[in-house]
């Protein structure tokens, strides 16, 4: 069975389910009966409420804060050009090395649940950035945030992708009927720059991918279904060119790529990157995902050393994720097997930026998630249950999570005898990344709400980090 | 409009409804805690100054909220009792035998997948919802939920061919 032929089929399911499922007659005046007992909070208090001498005090304060802000801007363009878009937050700390900055945090781990977590991502102990609609950055550790999305693009309706490089820049795509629009920051959210609009008929964003300020990727997929498109840019953003188009042939020239679906791309330099399709085929012989030296022109393939036997198919291969210039890993996960059986991941590493992959052992026999500080210095957290997404609801609330390092880059693993152990009862876990050997963070979601642990030594205690949670782009 | 005016309101309900009752029926398989948590998401909805007024905007926010209280109450379930969530059966002994085809075997699979890749099938493909509309409601990256929906397609279609050969078996 195709996922075309199983993707029909639910559709089709979908009318028995419209038929079948219940419908209740009073089920609206219910509703309705309790909304009209529900008081409507207003959506602003009113002038002279309970507190008038704090609303005055706060009136105050805000506008001096609005006469300092228009004095800087004031300043601000006396000394350089006009700017487009200004946002005020507090200073930012010197930029860190990407290498040091959380460049190798497993940013779209499987398991992880994508590279926006509720919690925000940390690229130094003290800034960090939450994305979605609601962009937004911490430069003390989380105790405030600031929304740096330009007022205007501010529409929780708004399809907005969102990316960081390290501490003071990042991106914002816009995504409209017929342009999307790439916005650049270099300062921390304080300015933004609109570059030139990439013209197109219906295309939605995948991904964006920057390697440094000036290098970066623009992954789109078009109105038809599963056709995809890559822009490059060498200026940061401001002007962006079609590199190549994705292709079902298996014979792909300069200017196209043999991804037919579920693709995505990974870059570890100006020249070399790869595109992975989720959509994992994997033979006897092995398999393979797509590799570039010549910044996504041209496409060749490079094979995984792992075959069918070895990996309980169907499977799905994540992004590569490149900590520098040459080092990257690679997990590929057994999709699904029989009720009861764990996901099994498989580890590859490349020293070559995706040359040639190698296989590396993880620890345990069930899925884990991974996170890298470096070459040689990574964490994985492997749980014995059925899956790791869902062990709150599955497996009770005080099962131990066994976290593992290396310190060999995944040649060899050692469990972390850690006095302070994570738990399923700190919810469910969806991402670990370390900034360097010491610092590193686990997000988690507890009760429906996000949480940050914590640890500065490698991972022996993990303790809450504190602060507040970004603004959430929708509410509920 | 004031704060009490629930002209704009009260469509809301009577059109989505029942649509809202079949998604929250698909995240917790019972219907009268379906119909709860149906009805608290809409005083929800309500009681919120930040809730949009227009169906097209009203519609993911309320899904949001489904989701949410879905959650809850799958970890009060948890605290009270490991039991698996059962798929819905029908009661009529009649529907049992239907379950023998093609659409009630996908049905029953989708139950054997965690509440965040049904959360995510359900809205793909029953509602025909595009992967960002996902994105919002389940409060993920785009590219995380197209993740989850391959990484879910994987698990039935592994579901639905294992269980082809225990038909064949069986005849």
């Amino acid at each position: 069975m195709t996922n075309l032929q199983l993707e029909a089929r639910l559709r089709r399911a979908a009318g028995t389910y419209r038929r079948m499922a219940p419908v209740i007659p009073d089920l609206e005046p219910r509703i309705l009966a309790h909304v009209a007992m529900t008081p409507r909070a207003p959506s602003r208090q009113r002038f002279g409420g309970r507190s008038l001498a704090i609303q005055l005090a706060a009136t105050a304060a805000l506008l001096i804060f609005a006469i300092g802000v228009a004095f800087l801007i004031r300043e601000s363009r006396l000394r350089q050009q006009p700017l487009p878009v200004t946002t005020p937050i507090p200073s930012a700390s010197p930029t860190p090395p990407k290498s040091a900055g959380g460049g190798g945090s497993y940013k779209y781990s499987v398991f992880g649940m994508g590279m926006w977590h509720p919690g925000g991502m940390m690229v130094t102990p003290s800034i960090g950035w939450s994305g979605g609609t609601l962009f937004s950055r911490t430069t003390d550790g989380r105790a405030h945030w600031t929304i740096v999305t330009p007022s205007d693009l501010r529409n929780p309706n708004d399809t907005l992708r969102t990316d960081y490089l390290d501490a003071t820049h990042a991106w914002i795509v816009q995504d409209l009927a017929d342009r999307t629009n790439v916005l650049r920051t270099a300062d921390g959210g304080r300015t933004w720059h609109q570059g030139a609009p990439i013209m197109h008929s219906g295309a939605s964003t995948i991904q964006i991918d920057f390697v440094d300020p000036a290098h970066g990727w623009l992954l789109t997929e078009g109105s038809a279904y599963q056709a995809f498109t890559l822009y490059r840019t060498t200026d940061g953003g401001a002007h962006w060119q079609l590199t190549s188009v994705s292709t079902t042939k298996a014979d792909a020239k300069p200017g196209t790529f043999g991804c037919p679906q579920w693709c995505l791309v990974s870059f570890a330099s100006p020249t070399a990157g790869s595109i992975t399709s989720l959509n994992a085929v994997i033979t006897d012989s092995g398999m393979s995902l797509l590799s570039t030296h010549d910044g996504g022109v041209t496409w060749t393939r490079v094979s995984v050393p792992l075959s069918a036997s070895q990996a309980q198919c169907p499977c799905f291969v994540d992004r590569p994720v490149f900590l520098d210039a040459a080092h990257g890993f690679l997990v590929v996960w057994s999709a699904a097997g029989p009720i009861g059986v764990p996901i099994i991941g498989h580890l590859f590493v490349s020293a070559d930026a995706g040359n040639t992959w190698s296989a590396r052992a993880l620890p345990g026999d069930a899925e884990s998630d991974i996170g890298f500080s470096d070459p040689l210095h990574g964490w994985a957290i492997a749980a014995s249950v059925v899956d790791i997404s869902s062990l709150d609801f599955a497996a009770g609330p005080e099962l131990p999570l066994p976290l593992y390092r290396t310190d060999d880059g995944g040649m060899t693993w050692v469990r972390v005898s850690n006095a302070l152990k994570l738990r399923s009862g700190n919810g469910e876990i969806r991402h670990i990344s370390f900034l360097d050997q010491d610092v590193g963070f686990v997000f988690s979601v507890q009760t429906g709400k996000p949480q940050l642990l914590k640890t500065v030594d490698g991972g022996r205690t993990w303790t809450p980090a504190g602060g507040t949670l970004p603004p959430a782009p929708v509410g509920g | 409009m004031g704060s009490d005016d629930r002209s704009w309101f009260d469509p809301l309900v009577r059109s989505l409804g029942n649509r809202a009752l079949r998604f929250a029926l698909m995240n917790v398989g019972d219907r009268e805690i379906a119909q709860d948590i149906v009805q608290e998401a809409y005083i929800r909805c309500w009681s919120s100054p930040k809730t949009p007024s227009t169906e097209a905007e009203f519609l993911p926010w309320l899904y949001r909220v489904i989701v949410n209280l879905a959650r809850d109450y799958h970890r009060q379930r948890v605290r009270l009792s490991n039991l698996p969530i059962p798929p819905i059966l029908p009661a009529d002994p009649m529907e049992r035998i239907e379950r023998r085809s093609e659409d009630q075997e996908v049905l029953t699979a989708l139950w054997t997948l965690n509440a965040r890749e049904r959360q995510a099938i359900y809205l793909r493909y029953f509602e025909d919802l595009s992967f960002t509309e996902v994105a919002r409601i389940i409060g993920s990256a785009q590219v995380s939920v197209r993740v989850l929906v391959h990484r879910a397609l994987g698990k039935l279609k592994r579901r639905l061919e294992a269980g082809m050969v225990e038909e064949a078996a069986v005849s």
